[in-house]
């Protein structure tokens, strides 16, 4: 469990660097509300999908208590924006870890992240059924992974982070990222072949 | 780089996986990481439902967080230079905000609009080359301006597809229509509704950097009276077309039934107001 001490700007690659991105943070930082909306609309459902396959139904409370310390730590932040999500990722982590610590953890079930994310906001059910059952069983399925590729993947994937990037939130080295992001994957291909093929047979 | 190593292993230093049948490249790996999702491939659809559509509820925590924020002591609200430069992105935002919801109610019915609206854009410090998708939708990349585009807009349909976003849907029924949220254009029609909607938050609105391109392109915040009553006037009021529609005022005061399935995130909180 990588404990880096946050506060201090991550090591970002140049590539990445814009300067959009880090005058919208430092706005928030400024106090400007319409900024830290912006930035809450961007980075928040990613947190709430990571936080939701490390810790299931709990992953709200864990995302709006990290919310509430980014917003108190947040003048101390520097950095651009995947660092700024990075960072975010890390509060969540940890708040996480926290909870988890709490109780025994138990596998995320898909109907925990049901819960979350396929409530009916919308009255177009079957779009509801179509699109975020999905989104929920795809992260119910990738938390069946082992955490660690599980988070690889979706650090990676759902949140966007670099490999880099990602190895600090977990602690690790970019490479130990990029693997275990890449077994997690093959394996969700395992899983997802069976899945297909099982429900191939049941129609047929 | 190691990335084309032979069999996703460099390495390894972590053995608790067995062998497992490498029938995808690292390369390929690191494209679906990257967010670059074949059309067909049904990993990239697991991947893409996980980055699926912003549900209304994922932000249902934003009034409380924005509360928090506010209420934060030392906070220093006073405009400051480098707001210049945060109103140019935060224009960009919430203009794509608006164009968002415009164009979403705009083609009302539109099953595929759910499919492209709201997507978690990919990362843009990666490069996103278009999938091979049948699907000619632009991914919406709402908060995609947020973030650091190399090659910011995703243009609808652009053949060229170097830049194409994610793919929206998931490769079936709801990948078949436009997708409206992709719109590289300042919805100013949009940003007009806003504005004339709302006078007694004008106060408010002039120093709210989703005005700023309306106030810039009106030449003044006096003039930005006249100049959307000029545009709304030169605009169809049925118009549809996903770039200028004039509905975007309409989607924040009165959330349609019909079209909220995912600009509903505009619903329950306001727009960057």
């Amino acid at each position: 469990m990588g404990a880096t001490a946050y506060g201090k700007p991550y090591a970002v690659q140049p590539a990445t660097v814009a300067s959009e991105p880090v005058s919208l943070i430092a706005s928030a930082q400024q106090g400007n509300p319409a900024a830290f909306e912006a930035l809450y609309r961007e980075v928040h459902p990613r947190l709430l999908r990571y936080a939701a396959v490390l810790i299931g139904q709990e992953a709200e409370d864990v995302t709006a208590e990290a919310w509430l310390q980014i917003t108190r730590d947040l003048s101390t932040f520097s950095g651009d924006d995947d660092a700024f999500r990075g960072w975010a990722c890390r509060i969540v982590r940890n708040r996480a870890l926290d909870y988890a610590r709490a109780r025994n953890r138990r596998p995320v079930q898909a109907a925990d992240l049901s819960l979350l994310f396929d409530r009916p906001d919308t009255t177009d059910t079957e779009q509801v059924a179509d699109e975020n059952m999905s989104t929920a069983a795809a992260l119910a399925l990738i938390s069946s992974l082992p955490r660690d590729q599980a988070e690889a993947v979706l650090l990676r994937a759902v949140v966007g982070l670099d490999s880099a990037t990602a190895g600090q939130v977990l602690g690790k080295r970019a490479g130990a990222v990029r693997i275990a992001a890449h077994r997690g994957l093959k394996t969700l291909a395992i899983a997802v072949s069976e899945t297909t093929e099982d429900s191939g047979n049941e129609h047929e | 780089m190691n990335m084309s190593n032979t069999d996703g292993r460099p390495g390894a230093e972590e053995s608790e996986m067995p062998t497992l049948t490498p029938y995808r490249s690292p390369a390929d790996l690191e494209q679906m990481l990257d967010g670059r999702l074949g059309a067909s491939d049904p990993l990239a659809a697991v991947i893409r439902a996980a980055c699926g559509p912003v549900r209304p509820s994922e932000l249902s925590g934003l009034p409380t967080a924005l509360n928090a924020f506010t209420a934060m002591p030392g906070r220093d609200p006073r405009p400051t230079a480098s707001n210049s430069l945060l109103s140019r992105i935060s224009g960009k935002v919430s203009t794509r905000l608006f164009a968002l919801t415009a164009g979403v109610v705009a083609t009302t019915g539109g099953v595929a609009l759910a499919a492209s609206a709201g997507y978690l854009p990919s990362p843009a410090s990666h490069p996103q080359p278009a999938p091979a998708s049948a699907s000619t939708t632009g991914s919406s990349e709402l908060s995609a301006s947020v973030r650091t585009s190399p090659v910011a807009p995703a243009v609808p349909g652009s053949s060229s597809a170097a830049h194409q976003g994610r793919p929206a849907g998931s490769g079936s029924a709801s990948a078949s229509a436009n997708g409206p949220g992709a719109l590289p254009s300042p919805n100013l029609s949009g940003l007009c509704r806003s504005w004339l909607a709302r006078p007694h938050e004008r106060g408010q609105a002039d120093s709210n950097p989703s005005f700023t391109v309306l106030i810039a392109k009106a030449g003044g915040t006096d003039l930005v009276d006249g100049y959307c009553t000029t545009l709304l006037a030169s605009v169809s009021p049925g118009a549809s077309a996903p770039t200028n529609s004039a509905s975007s005022g309409a989607a924040n005061t009165k959330p349609s039934k019909s079209a909220t399935a995912i600009p509903g995130q505009n619903k329950k909180t306001p727009s960057v107001s």
